[in-house]
């Protein structure tokens, strides 16, 4: 076919309309205006209002900015003007995701609600034993306090009973030295009269009413005389002796003859016995105002008369010793 | 034939091409085959007894929406069928957490009950 001006024109503007639709029909799918998309609201007010809950913004930030990642992917889409079928698939990747973050969320404030009350409940126990432990401890103290109670009354007691003792100690201590002095007292005076008891014996004494007698008998004196003989001088010191020991004592000499004779020469003879018998105490160191005399003469024998023996023995000075306490324990 | 001039059977014939080519202009489409066994997996994932038992819609959609992605696979959409397996792997991930949220409300209802007994005990004690 023969190429005319006219049928040239006219293919050339067919070929380049059909081009220019096509080119067109291209872009606009690429890139034409943002269209409402119900998808796409529906998911950006879904992450709007997740973002807006602060539960969501604070447990669940990386999974919040994932969705964010996904609405703005889908914006971008729509925004492009990708077909429906890409901005709604896209739309719905943000909605779940926006979802997921919700979820997830909400799944670790339970969690941080039961590690709470764990922990609550672990204070609790522990402020349960704690108190019981308090209570025990209370009562460890009160039995402590009654225990140092009695500690200190039994100390007391002990002390008092310690007390009791030392002077119960004293006292028999006491009691045992009084004894021991009434002891001693007593082995003194059994001294003194063994003490006396020995010189009486020594002295021949003899403890009658009258006193303690010592009798000088016959054989003192010489026949019918008044002189002392030497050999008197032993019993004579024995009596001088005496008296000097026992100062209480005072010596009564009493002269006796027998019956030979008449009575006033014996009286006579009596007196001068005994005056010689007190002459010889003074000079053995016996006061004068302890000694008196007595002149008895004939009266008051001791034997019978009838008898030589019996005269021998009447004739005799008897020295009576006047009483002190210890002659009542004398034999 | 020259200066581009074209018949008009041969211009629709293009016309036709470029508009086939134009609905898939925008983006290219390999076969999505991570995107097919990331689903896959967390799907299994979340195919769990407690899952099913706290949160069955919510896996329900998932299983359901893996399922239209191997549809799709199979009838040879490969777009779609990628789109629906990122969406099943969303899905999934979703129930997944629901069933935690589930059992962890229900986890501190309990703790709290317990709480509170143990408060009650707390303050009979308190007041002997």
């Amino acid at each position: 076919m023969t190429m005319t001006a006219t049928n040239v024109s006219r293919r050339t503007r067919l070929a380049r309309a059909a081009w220019a639709a096509v080119t067109f029909a291209s872009l606009a799918a690429c890139s034409a205006m943002p269209q409402r998309n119900a998808a796409l609201d529906q998911a950006r007010e879904r992450f709007q209002s997740a973002q807006s809950q602060n539960q969501i913004a604070t447990l669940a930030a990386d999974e919040l900015k994932r969705a964010g990642e996904a609405l703005r992917a889908a914006e971008q889409a729509n925004n492009n003007g990708d077909t429906l079928a890409t901005v709604d698939h896209l739309a719905y990747l943000a909605s779940q995701s926006v979802a997921l973050a919700e979820e997830t969320a909400t799944s670790r404030a339970a969690q941080a609600v039961t590690a709470g009350a764990s922990a609550e409940r672990d204070r609790m126990r522990l402020a349960l034993r704690t108190q019981e432990t308090e209570a025990v401890q209370r009562q460890l103290a009160i039995t402590q306090a009654s225990n140092a109670r009695t500690e200190q009354q039994l100390n007391q007691q002990l002390s008092t009973a310690q007390r009791n003792e030392a002077r119960t100690s004293a006292e028999l201590a006491e009691t045992e030295a009084a004894a021991q002095v009434d002891r001693a007292r007593l082995a003194q005076r059994n001294a003194q009269v063994d003490d006396l008891q020995s010189q009486l014996n020594q002295l021949n004494a003899r403890v009658t009413e009258r006193g303690v007698v010592v009798t000088l008998g016959d054989v003192l004196f010489d026949s019918g005389r008044a002189g002392l003989k030497d050999g008197s001088n032993g019993t004579l010191a024995k009596l001088a002796d005496f008296l000097k020991r026992n100062p209480q004592r005072n010596a009564a000499i009493e002269g006796y003859t027998d019956s030979v004779g008449t009575s006033s020469s014996n009286l006579d003879l009596a007196e001068r016995r005994a005056s010689n018998v007190k002459g010889a105490l003074q000079q053995m160191g016996v006061p004068a105002d302890r000694l008196s005399t007595m002149a008895i003469g004939e009266e008051h024998p001791v034997a019978d008369n009838s008898t030589a023996a019996g005269r021998q023995m009447n004739r005799r000075v008897e020295v009576i010793f006047s009483p002190s306490a210890g002659d009542l324990l004398m034999k | 034939m020259n200066n581009l001039s074209i018949d008009r059977p041969t211009a629709i014939r293009y016309l036709v091409l470029l508009g086939a080519l134009t609905l898939g202009a925008c983006a290219s489409t390999p076969p999505p085959v991570e995107k097919m066994a990331v689903a896959e997996a967390a799907v299994q994932r979340a195919s769990t007894a407690s899952t099913s038992e706290s949160a069955p819609a919510e896996l329900g959609v998932a299983v359901a929406k893996m399922a239209s992605a191997r549809s799709a696979l199979a009838a040879g959409d490969p777009l779609r069928a990628g789109r629906l397996a990122d969406e099943a792997t969303l899905d999934a991930r979703f129930a997944d957490m629901r069933a935690q949220s589930v059992r962890s409300i229900s986890a501190a209802r309990e703790s709290e009950e317990a709480a509170r007994v143990l408060r009650e005990e707390l303050s009979r004690k308190t007041l002997r």
